[in-house]
């Protein structure tokens, strides 16, 4: 996240050099099981998306990966069984009332049975900070981080303390009118409120992070709501997610060689050459939000 | 140890000599127009037809019997001077040579004795002087030495407005690149679209790319020589440019009753105040500007004794709400002697500092601050002998002090403060080294040589040691060690011979053959495609091995044409690397304590083929260079551990450059280049997690594809003012055209989602220069 902040500073600043969309013909390698599950405490239905990967510029949603057994089980013998209702590739487990599948600090296994070959991985589940407050202003204060442009419009900050005694990370996700913001270049992790390296324990979440919950080129209008989640993530999913960014957003005079992301989620047979991708992460999250008015 | 000693036993007879009456004739050989010393200058004894060449001091030294001779001093481009001496007893002679008020006909454009490409045992050595670097047509009109480098064979870059080059297949950290003999530790400005050089106060370029001397060390692929201007020492001279990005200023002048002198020359771009009328909102404030400093100065004490003291200080500084300024700066003073008539002594110590600075925020509410710099001092005597006609003998000691500072942050919000500094690191690397060029008979020359290098990584300072684990995954920390000031943390030593034979086949045609193992202790940690002024150097440790190359080179060389007009030659070269330093998928490397647990280790190989053709006499002039070549590399933990191109692999890599000279007053320069397309990884698949589409090799292969190839042409023409009675001063305009038939060069090719459409996935294009970019520059002086 630093140094991909710093390099696109780099960048953006002077070298925005110049830009077009090519066709490029590309081999399709093997499709690969691929497993995203990324789970919380909140009410309503987790879900586990299992799909197939395909060509890259299949420009379509990946086909879904179905007739899967997938389950999860706690550290304490609690056995949560995820079932695709619907036959589209979402797995599915719905608390009832009053139940959460979070509980701090258990440690969770992933179980997904495909096509004769299981796969497991392993999360913990962390907690998450209260978010005090969603603002907005119509301005960025002179002198802030590195969101330089121009644009005018509303800016939102959200204000939180990291969880003090701990080192803890987090995922911020930001819905602008009920809608994530998915644009890889707008991932915005922490790790204890700063953006990585320790020594910030119970640190208000820093400036640039604070305010990067509105991409700087494209400010907020009147009406516009802004929704935070603050996710609760482990050291692993951190990198993770720091690769995803890496790997999404790599082009300019500063590209890193491509590679792989990680995968947690293994074959059980560490001799079979069928491999899964994907990632599992289950953790709290808090949210909050704010509508300019 | 035992080697060196050998290698004494072996030199002693040489050094003994042959107990016949001889005498030395010694001295410098100087410009007479301005009083800089002529590098590379002969002395010929017609009598015995034998001679010598001044070295890069301007000093010769020729040991011959008794007798009556005729000396004939020469540089090209210079009238000959032809002088009866007696020889009865040492001789002190300094000469002055006075450029030749050439006829069109005769111009030349190399300031090289013709026929040096044949007779000198160098090899795979390019070099251009000042006033052919200032015909390349150039990038906004200005001229620059690491651009117009990047021209000649071997020689490549893996992009435009990347920083540095690279050198046979070699990175950008394996070039030692030193000014004056001090170190550079970043050569570029603006990323890598300028060179720190400042044209007007460079003297000499000299790049080696193989068949290495032993009085070079510390970097494995080549040495770029880049020595300074002495600066006019009769006469008051000032240069000076202005061009569309920045201006540049030069003053040089005898002082001390002749006995000195001095430049001072200083160059500073406007690109922000120009930008300024075009920029909004908080960009109104942006800064982006370079500037640099070059000043050097002599005194000459008796004829015995002369001393320098130059320095260079350049900055870039960017800012817009933030602040990042990154520059190098640095310092030599030498002392040259002469003991007797027969050795030279040259001593200098040297400063060099490279150093970064980046901050955004209020200072101690919500603020960012991170400095990085690495500082070297070293001090290096340098003895050259002149035994007799047949040898010269080199011998000296180098040793540099390391001071590596990779990271000092300071990160605050909400009124807390955390320091994320890691701690400075600290090494002592030295080198003795002795060589000789021998000459048997009147066709062979050898050059060998030894140097002996020791490394020490000190205190204070922490061993960290790691597991071992699958190769291409972080290493996990298993133990550390601190220890303290001065304390030895891990030494290296190593004997690294250097050998070079010419054999003269015909009088115009000569086979030379290089051997060469070089080391390098330091280590810059880039895993980026164009290396960044961020990128930090660390030095060799317990977890990082010294570099080590070896290199064999083989080469053909021949003149033809009316007076040697056209030179051409072919070389192959074999390169092989050991402990190149690669990183795990996704490493950090910025301002991680743990970096060496991303740290991955490899071999490279590099081999090729050079043809290069240049003509360098007469109205039309110019070179035609091509290259074949390959750089791989084998990483365990990297491309299922299989062999893989290097990012800046070139198969093919052409370049032609051609100057026209139309009359006195009015020039032309074009430059055309080819080179295929880089290597690049390409994914196979996507996989999709949490809204994102994540590119995925299922193969997991490196530099799977190939961008487009690269090609442009450049043209400028060059008009001189029409002399005038009694106007003291002279001034001439460049009018230049980069990339004129607008090319979009590929940089590289890359794959992101649709901004709009997330599901939709693109290959992007990136071209750093997409444009025709025409420029004009004014220059004067006086």
């Amino acid at each position: 996240m630093k140094n991909n902040l710093l390099l696109l500073i780099l960048s953006v600043v002077f070298f925005t050099g110049c830009e077009k969309v090519i066709v490029v013909k590309l081999d399709e390698g093997t499709s690969q099981l691929a497993i995203d599950a990324f789970l919380n405490n909140k009410q309503g239905s987790q879900k586990i998306r299992l799909t197939k990967t395909s060509g890259y510029f299949n420009n379509a949603p990946s086909p879904a990966a179905i007739g899967a057994s997938v389950k999860i089980i706690d550290n304490e013998g609690r056995v949560y069984n995820f079932t695709d209702v619907n036959n589209n590739g979402d797995y599915v487990w719905t608390p009832s009332p009053g139940d959460t599948l979070v509980r701090y600090f258990n440690s969770y296994t992933l179980s997904v049975t495909y096509s004769g070959e299981e796969f497991q991985g392993s999360s913990i589940a962390y907690p998450s900070p209260v978010i005090d407050s969603v603002r907005y202003s119509t301005k960025q204060e002179s002198g802030s981080g590195g969101s330089t442009a121009g644009a005018q419009g509303y800016f939102a900050s959200f204000y939180s303390y990291d969880i003090a005694g701990m080192t803890n990370f987090y995922w911020i996700k930001t819905y602008k009118n009920g809608v994530f913001y998915s644009n890889p270049g707008n991932m915005n992790l922490s790790q204890d409120g700063a953006f990585a390296g320790g020594g910030s324990d119970g640190f208000l979440f820093i400036l640039p992070i604070r305010e990067a919950i509105t991409p700087g080129d494209k400010p907020l209008v009147i009406g516009d709501s802004v929704n935070v989640d603050i996710y609760a993530i482990t050291p692993e999913t951190f990198f993770y997610l720091n690769e995803v960014l890496q790997q999404t957003t790599n082009g300019g005079l500063f590209a890193t060689p491509p590679a792989n992301v990680s995968c947690n989620i293994k074959n059980i047979d560490p001799n079979s050459s069928t491999k899964a991708v994907g990632w599992f992460n289950i953790g709290s999250l808090s949210t909050n939000g704010i509508r300019v008015e | 140890m035992k080697k060196i000693s050998l290698l004494f036993c072996f030199l002693l007879p040489v050094l003994v000599g042959i107990a016949q009456e001889k005498y030395t004739i010694s001295g410098y050989l100087k410009d007479a127009k301005n009083g800089e010393m002529l590098i590379g200058a002969t002395v010929l004894v017609k009598e015995l037809g034998t001679g010598t060449a001044a070295n890069v001091y301007g000093f010769y030294s020729i040991s011959i019997a008794k007798g009556n001779y005729t000396i004939v001093l020469n540089y090209i481009g210079y009238q000959p001077i032809t002088k009866e001496i007696i020889l009865n007893e040492n001789l002190k002679l300094d000469f002055e040579l006075s450029e030749n008020t050439q006829n069109l006909e005769e111009i030349i454009v190399s300031s090289e004795r013709s026929d040096a490409n044949i007779k000198n045992v160098e090899m795979s050595v390019n070099k251009l002087d000042i006033k052919t670097i200032q015909k390349i047509p150039a990038l906004l009109g200005e001229v620059d030495l690491v651009r117009s480098i990047q021209l000649l064979p071997g020689v490549s870059t893996v992009g435009e407005g990347a920083s540095g080059f690279n050198v046979r297949g070699g990175g950008v950290d394996q070039n030692l690149i030193l000014l004056d003999e001090a170190p550079v530790f970043n050569s570029s400005h603006l990323f890598g679209f300028f060179s720190v050089f400042n044209p007007d106060a460079v003297k000499d370029v000299k790049l080696i790319k193989g068949g290495i001397p032993a009085e070079y060390g510390g970097r494995v692929s080549s040495i770029l020589d880049v020595r300074m201007k002495d600066g006019n020492s009769k006469k008051l001279e000032v240069n000076a440019g202005i061009g569309l990005i920045f201006s540049r200023l030069s003053i040089e002048a005898p002082v001390l009753k002749g006995k000195g002198s001095f430049i001072i020359a200083g160059r500073r771009s406007y690109i922000d105040v120009l930008a300024k009328p075009f920029l909004k909102g908080d960009l109104k404030e942006a800064k982006f500007n370079f500037y640099d400093l070059t000043a050097k100065a002599n005194y000459t004490v008796n004829d015995k004794n002369k001393i320098f003291l130059s320095g260079y200080l350049g900055r870039d500084v960017f800012g817009a709400g933030f602040k990042f300024n990154w520059g190098n700066a640095t310092g030599t003073f030498r002392w040259s002697h002469v003991f007797g008539d027969k050795l030279f002594l040259n001593t200098s110590l040297i400063y060099s500092n490279y150093d970064y600075l980046l901050a955004f925020g209020e200072k101690g509410k919500d603020s960012f601050e991170w400095k990085s710099k690495i500082i070297s001092y070293s001090v290096k005597p340098e003895f050259s002998y002149f035994p007799n006609t047949k040898n010269t003998i080199k011998f000296g000691l180098q040793s540099t002090y390391y001071n590596f500072v990779p990271g000092n942050a300071i990160a605050s919000s909400g009124g807390k403060t955390n320091n994320i500094s890691l701690d400075d690191k600290y090494a002592l690397e030295s080198a003795v080294y002795v060589s000789n060029e021998q000459k048997v008979g009147a066709l062979l020359i050898f050059q060998y040589g030894l140097r002996f290098s020791a490394y020490q990584y000190l205190g204070k300072g922490t061993e960290y040691i790691y597991r071992d684990t699958i190769a291409g995954f972080r290493k996990e920390l298993a133990s550390t060690k601190t220890y303290e000031s001065s304390e030895i943390i891990k030494p290296y030593y190593n004997i690294e011979p250097r050998f070079s034979v010419k054999l003269d086949v015909s009088e115009r045609s000569s086979i030379k053959a290089s051997y060469n193992r070089t080391t390098q202790y330091l280590h810059l940690i880039s895993n980026t495609t164009a290396s960044t002024p961020l990128d930090v150097w660390t030095p060799s440790t317990n977890n990082i091995k010294p570099q080590l190359c070896d290199q064999i080179a083989l080469g053909y060389f021949q003149n033809f044409g009316k007076n040697d007009m056209y030179e051409s030659s072919v070389e192959v070269y074999y390169k092989m690397l050991q402990n190149q330093i690669d990183y795990i998928n996704n490493a950090n490397l910025l301002l991680n304590e743990y970096l060496e647990g991303d740290l991955l280790s490899g071999k490279g190989r590099a081999y090729g083929a050079e043809f290069f053709l240049r003509k360098v006499k007469g109205k039309f002039n110019g070179w035609l260079s091509y290259t074949l070549g390959r750089t791989e590399r084998q990483v365990n933990g990297i491309n299922l551990n299989k062999w893989f191109p290097n990012r800046f692999d070139k198969l093919h890599n052409v370049s032609l450059v051609a100057n026209y000279d139309l009359n006195k007053r009015l020039s032309f320069s074009g430059n055309f280049v080819f080179a295929t397309g880089t290597p690049a990884t390409f994914p196979t698949n996507r996989i999709e997690i949490q809204g994102y589409t994540i590119p995925h090799n299922s193969e997991e292969k490196r530099n799977n594809y190939r961008i487009p190839a690269y090609h442009r042409l450049d043209l400028s023409a060059t008009l001189q003012l029409k002399k005038k009675e009694g106007r003291k001063w002279e001034g001439f305009w460049v009018f230049s055209v980069y990339n004129v038939y607008n090319r979009q060069n590929p940089f590289s090719i890359f794959f992101r989602q649709n901004a709009d459409n997330p599901v939709n996935t693109e290959a992007v294009r990136y071209t750093i220069i997409g444009s025709v970019i025409p420029a004009v520059s004014f220059n004067f002086k006086f």
